[in-house]
């Protein structure tokens, strides 16, 4: 609860916003739509020209106003423009949260200010000021489009949508509108992880030092929250594996990538699980001196890669390694069904395989090309 | 850089008889070193250094109006270690494009190192893509070499992703996609030592059927993802969502998920009898204040004989981000505590973020974790910022584990 009370309060100091309109009457229709006064006449070029902030104070003064509205001064007509009570007030300068440089936009590139804060019609009170999307207009394909350019709170910012499930659902989002993601990202971005940046280095380092969790964030770099991983996810990344809290595929080529440290049997880190070896296990033949051979049934190595096989399929299939598998689950003698049990029932049963053209078939792995009626691999069929 | 780029304008003008049209060039250097010094539980001490420079340059209408090019890249090397010889260094390039749009922008031309995505397949091609937009459809087709994680672009033919897709978009509401692709990947060998045997493994090849659909009616969307084998009609991947959202329910959503296991069709392990995994997951957003959200999700991950289950819990605003996870099941354990604060002083930003938790993977014990991050943002200038992490670790594996980062970033 006290939380809960220290986050909401927080909440309050930090979300503080002013009603500008609180204190002061003032209609752009009436002075820019109306009487069809230059901008410059009110907000002063001088200070214009000299402005490199938001927060910077363009706005007319008292007397820059008395300069035509002195009769209502005189006659002491304050509530024509002041909205509260005496003593009076002057115009409350907003708090704001973006850069925003007037003297580059107005004087380097000389951009008139109905560019950015169109015809003032009907804007009352209100000062029009141009959302996002507007700015892109310029910025990104005339202008720099870097986030920190405006948002002075680049660090923290995020849309509320960006939640705990975002890491899965943002792939929803992004088919649906992806010119919504583009207001703050390019595909650079979504390329930076679903390309697998910066996760093959040096394999020979990789195997030896699995432990760099850095990624360079070449792109949204400004943002605190900006990593994939834990800094520990070394330890901890096999929960997420057999989770399944994220497809590893995605972005690493699991054949390899796995593998790199997973075949390392030289660090205590990276030897086999826990899980292997042992009588249950039914895939070791020999261990400590005794032989496992006459075990029936796959046992407990069966069970889990009928459960989840792209584990075992994570260490066991390196490129060019040796799949430990092959050493049982081959065809030994050239007769169906005395070896260990490897297929599903039916399977490839009304298929063309590629075994009768294919040389190099992934079949000829561990079944004999016997190419003869009745002998090996070739006899279950041709007799 | 980009004054230089300027300067070279004429240089270029003369290399290439093109009309230079006014661009813009945009860019972000970003250096950084990242460095370690940990100590094992028999006093045994490692330490490390890696540097990194990345690169990222846009260029918009330079050269060819309506046109676009992107690269992006990073350089790694290790100038201290006490691994292998203590120096490697490795590089890649994850974009080197030109975009061009034509037809009033309804053709859109990609050509060189860049990233496709469409429901049949993703990946990233030394090739070209296109789009033309013709009403309310879309046709898409991309082709070229296929390149690896590893980055490093093998034989084209032997590793190649070709596909199309056409997408109708009736309205924002509304929209169907169908893709077909075709993406291979060459392996290398195997050796079986054992069997001594050596096996020549052809590529890879993954042809996908991809069909994905969007509906939104009032508070109501629903989504649906499909791949299928083209040939032999096996669904591979199926996604279904649905969600509600209203007033400070950002969102309510129920998800269906089944997947056939992620292995290539060529490997030793395609051949074994599996089983697919199904995935239901139910999340919500919700709104306490404009600023201050709060997010739930479970999870629950069906397998053959068994499952698993995730809770996470989280509130957050600007400031403050806490999160709780849980986890439980066949693939292990796990109860972790994520909170992290961050206060920006004028435009230096200063954070940090810990978190606490126990684990137990398959099997074995329950062990305790702890990581601690220390960082600050400090902008030197408008172009250019420094980052700072002290990072401290501790698990069973190692008696003391420090890291630090030292990241520069400059903006062209």
């Amino acid at each position: 609860m006290r939380f809960l009370l220290l986050v909401s309060l927080c909440s309050l100091m930090f979300g503080q916003s002013i009603d500008r309109t609180s204190n002061i009457k003032f209609s752009h229709d009436v002075h820019a739509r109306d009487q069809a006064i230059k901008c410059t006449k009110c907000h002063s070029p001088k200070l214009l020209k000299k402005s490199v902030s938001s927060s910077d104070e363009i706005l007319p003064t008292e007397a820059r106003c008395l300069k035509c509205h002195n009769v209502w001064k005189e006659k002491n007509e304050c509530e024509r423009c002041h909205s509260d009570k005496a003593p009076y007030s002057s115009f409350r300068i907003p708090h704001r949260i973006f850069n925003f440089p007037h003297k580059t936009h107005f004087v380097d590139e000389e951009i008139e200010c109905e560019t950015c804060h169109g015809n003032m019609v009907k804007t009352g009170s209100f000062p029009p000021i141009p959302n996002m999307k507007e700015c892109l207009d310029c910025h990104d394909t005339k202008a720099p489009l870097f986030c920190d350019g405006c948002h002075t709170n680049v660090a923290t910012i995020r849309p509320s949508s960006h939640s705990i499930t975002w890491l899965k659902d943002h792939d929803i989002a992004a088919t649906i509108n992806s010119s919504e993601c583009q207001t703050c990202h390019i595909q650079v971005n979504c390329d930076n992880c679903h390309s697998g940046a910066s996760l093959s280095l040096d394999n020979e380092l990789m195997t030896m030092n699995p432990i760099p969790s850095y990624r360079p964030d070449m792109f949204v770099g400004k943002q605190l929250a900006h990593r994939n991983h834990s800094l520990d996810y070394v330890f901890t990344h096999g929960l997420d594996v057999t989770f399944k809290e994220k497809d590893c595929s995605v972005c690493h080529e699991s054949a390899q990538f796995c593998s790199e440290c997973h075949q390392n049997n030289s660090d205590i880190l990276l030897n086999k699980p826990d899980f292997h070896g042992g009588p249950s296990w039914g895939a070791v033949r020999f261990e400590n001196g005794t032989d496992f051979s006459l075990v029936q049934g796959g046992k407990d190595h069966a069970m889990m890669a009928r459960r989840d096989i792209e584990l075992c399929y994570s260490c066991h299939d390196l490129d060019g390694g040796d799949p430990i598998c092959i050493d049982c689950h081959r065809d030994n003698d050239g007769i169906l069904n005395t070896d260990p049990k490897t297929h599903a029932i039916g399977y490839m049963r009304n298929q063309h395989g590629d075994w009768c053209e294919n040389e190099v078939s992934l079949c000829f792995t561990c079944h004999e090309n016997s190419e003869s009626k009745g002998i090996g691999f070739c006899g279950y069929c041709h007799h | 850089m980009k004054r230089l780029l300027n300067n070279l304008a004429p240089v270029i003008l003369l290399l290439f008889p093109i009309v230079i049209i006014a661009g813009s060039v945009n860019g972000i250097l970003s250096s950084s070193v990242y460095s370690f010094v940990r100590e094992d539980l028999n006093n045994n001490s490692d330490r490390h250094i890696r540097t990194y420079q990345s690169l990222l340059l846009t260029g918009n209408n330079i050269g060819l109006k309506n046109s676009r090019f992107i690269v992006s890249s990073v350089f790694y090397y290790d100038p201290a270690s006490d691994f292998g010889d203590g120096k490697s260094y490795s590089a890649q390039i994850y974009n080197f494009n030109f975009h061009k749009r034509l037809l009033s922008n309804r053709l859109k031309i990609i050509l060189g190192r860049h990233t496709v995505y469409s429901p049949s397949a993703f990946g990233r091609i030394d090739g070209l893509s296109g789009e033309y937009i013709y009403k309310t459809l879309k046709f898409k087709l991309f082709g070229g070499g296929y390149i690896p994680g590893t980055g490093f672009a093998g034989d084209p033919i032997a590793n190649h992703l070709v596909g199309s897709e056409i997408k109708w978009l009736k309205n924002e509401r509304m929209q169907l996609s169908i893709g077909l692709s075709n993406k291979a990947h060459a392996r290398e060998i195997y050796k079986s030592i054992k069997t001594n045997r050596i096996i020549e493994v052809p590529a890879t090849i993954q042809r996908r059927l991809g069909l994905k659909g969007y509906w939104s009616i009032d508070r109501i969307s629903l989504y649906m993802l499909a791949r299928i084998h083209p040939t032999l009609f096996e669904m591979k991947d199926f996604n279904a969502h649905i969600d509600y959202s209203h007033g400070r329910i950002d969102h309510l959503s129920f998800e269906f998920k089944f997947f056939e296991p992620r292995i290539p069709e060529n490997s030793i392990f395609s051949v074994f009898d599996t089983y697919s995994t199904k995935e239901y997951r139910l999340s919500s957003d919700f709104k306490f204040t404009e600023k201050f959200t709060g997010s739930f999700q479970y999870r629950l991950v069906q397998f053959n004989d068994d499952h698993s289950q995730v809770l996470n819990l989280a509130v957050r605003d600007d400031h403050i981000y806490v999160q709780f996870t849980n986890q439980s099941g066949y693939g292990g354990k796990s109860n972790h505590v994520t909170g992290q604060i961050s206060e920006q002083f004028k435009r230096t930003v200063l954070y940090g973020r810990v978190t606490l938790g126990n684990y137990r993977l398959i099997e074995g014990d329950i062990t305790d974790r702890a990581t601690l991050v220390l960082g600050s943002r400090v902008p030197i200038y408008s172009k250019m910022s420094i980052k700072t992490e002290l990072q401290m670790l501790r698990n069973k594996y190692y008696a003391k584990d420090v890291r630090f980062l030292l990241n520069l970033s400059y903006r062209l």
